[in-house]
């Protein structure tokens, strides 16, 4: 059988490949735009220490505590832009590996991480609600990263400012569920689920994975399998 | 007369040492922390000009924008972005914005379109005062 040339490939399967892209596309923009932060400030205090040393070469003393408080906030922001430069490393190289063990508590407070920058902006505040102990799933971990991210945005879209989003995970029989509640919803459940499913058709598939909305809690909680099947 | 500029981003640490510059450089600067705390200023005080970053949480600055053109049409507002895009410039200058500037921004080219804004609003008032002043002459008839 003759190879398939790119023009026969489906829109279903290259769909996965689409929504990791853009997801990709959406965590690289908000991190530069951290970072973009970040340099602005430290590029202020460079311009305030120009400034005091302009002073003091015209005779006007330089208040050694001015200085020490310039440099202590120029290290939090170096501090502030390392910790987005980690996250952003991290989050490139969870492409690295198609299935992977991971550590699911760990991914979600990573999740919490990525997303933070989007909440604030939707005056959203993202609670952890991860237990001390670690599990782990066999999975595809970058669109597992993708499926988590598109539920906590897709929620903080749909939810109103001020709002507060939980969300934890927790070892089930078929894997792991990974749950996310809000009580400030303006929408039912439902419209939030049907937005969600939409978006996530196509890595719930390659994940194997099924959302729904837990009855008796009210959250929206997905399911993933221990080991993914053709793995 | 000093320039008097709003200055208003989310980042108070980025408010702080900007806002220390301006002063520095003769600029009688007000900070505002969120497009909500801008828009509660400009009904009290009149500025030169308004310096709004583009992403803040609630109200964006392209939002922010329009509710205070709408506010005050004449209000002169210099954009601060992240990443300044073709894109970006246009929507900003279409919503009536004086000018867009990339972060990390030059103090020297900011305090230059703060001046030309000051100059703008001037012009501005300048035409109302004369626009007042044919009014008043032609209905009384002088």
């Amino acid at each position: 059988m003759a190879p398939s040339s790119s023009s026969e490939v489906s829109v279903a399967e290259d769909a996965p490949a689409v929504c990791g892209l853009q997801f990709f596309g959406a965590v690289s923009a908000s991190i530069s735009h951290e970072l973009k932060n970040a340099i602005a400030i430290v590029n202020e205090h460079a311009g305030l220490l120009e400034d005091l040393a302009a002073l003091a070469e015209r005779g006007r003393p330089v208040d050694p505590k001015r200085l020490k408080q310039t440099a202590t906030q120029i290290a939090r922001q170096v501090q502030r832009a390392d910790g987005i430069i980690r996250n952003m490393n991290r989050f490139a190289h969870s492409i690295d590996d198609p299935v992977k063990t991971v550590d699911l508590p760990d991914m979600i407070c990573f999740l919490a991480a990525l997303a933070e920058r989007k909440a604030t902006m939707a005056g959203v505040v993202i609670e952890l609600a991860c237990r001390d102990a670690s599990f782990s799933v066999q999975t595809r971990p970058f669109f597992l990263l993708n499926l988590l991210w598109l539920c906590l945005k897709t929620l903080i879209e749909m939810i109103p400012s001020g709002a507060v989003v939980q969300l934890g995970t927790d070892p089930n029989d078929r894997g792991a569920g990974v749950w996310f509640s809000c009580e400030n919803l303006d929408l039912p459940e439902e419209t939030i689920l049907n937005a969600i499913r939409k978006q996530a058709e196509p890595l719930l598939c390659v994940l194997n994975a099924d959302v729904v909305i837990d009855r008796v809690t009210g959250c929206i909680a997905l399911s993933v399998p221990k080991i993914i099947c053709d793995a | 007369m000093s320039d008097k500029v709003l200055l208003v981003d989310d980042e108070t640490d980025f408010l702080e040492v900007m806002a220390e510059r301006m002063k520095a450089r003769e600029i009688d600067v007000t900070t505002a922390a969120s497009a909500k705390e801008a828009l509660s200023l400009i009904e009290k005080e009149s500025y030169d000009a308004v310096i709004l970053d583009l992403q803040m949480p609630e109200m964006n600055g392209i939002e922010a924008l329009k509710a205070l053109k709408s506010k005050n049409p004449d209000i002169q507002v210099i954009l601060l972005t992240g990443h300044a895009t073709v894109q970006k410039g246009v929507e900003a200058m279409k919503l009536g914005a004086m000018d867009l500037v990339e972060k990390p921004a030059d103090l020297k080219v900011l305090a230059e379109k703060i001046r030309k804004a000051h100059a703008k609003k001037m012009v501005l008032i300048e035409k109302k005062t004369e626009e007042k002043i044919r009014s008043i002459i032609t209905q009384k008839g002088w």
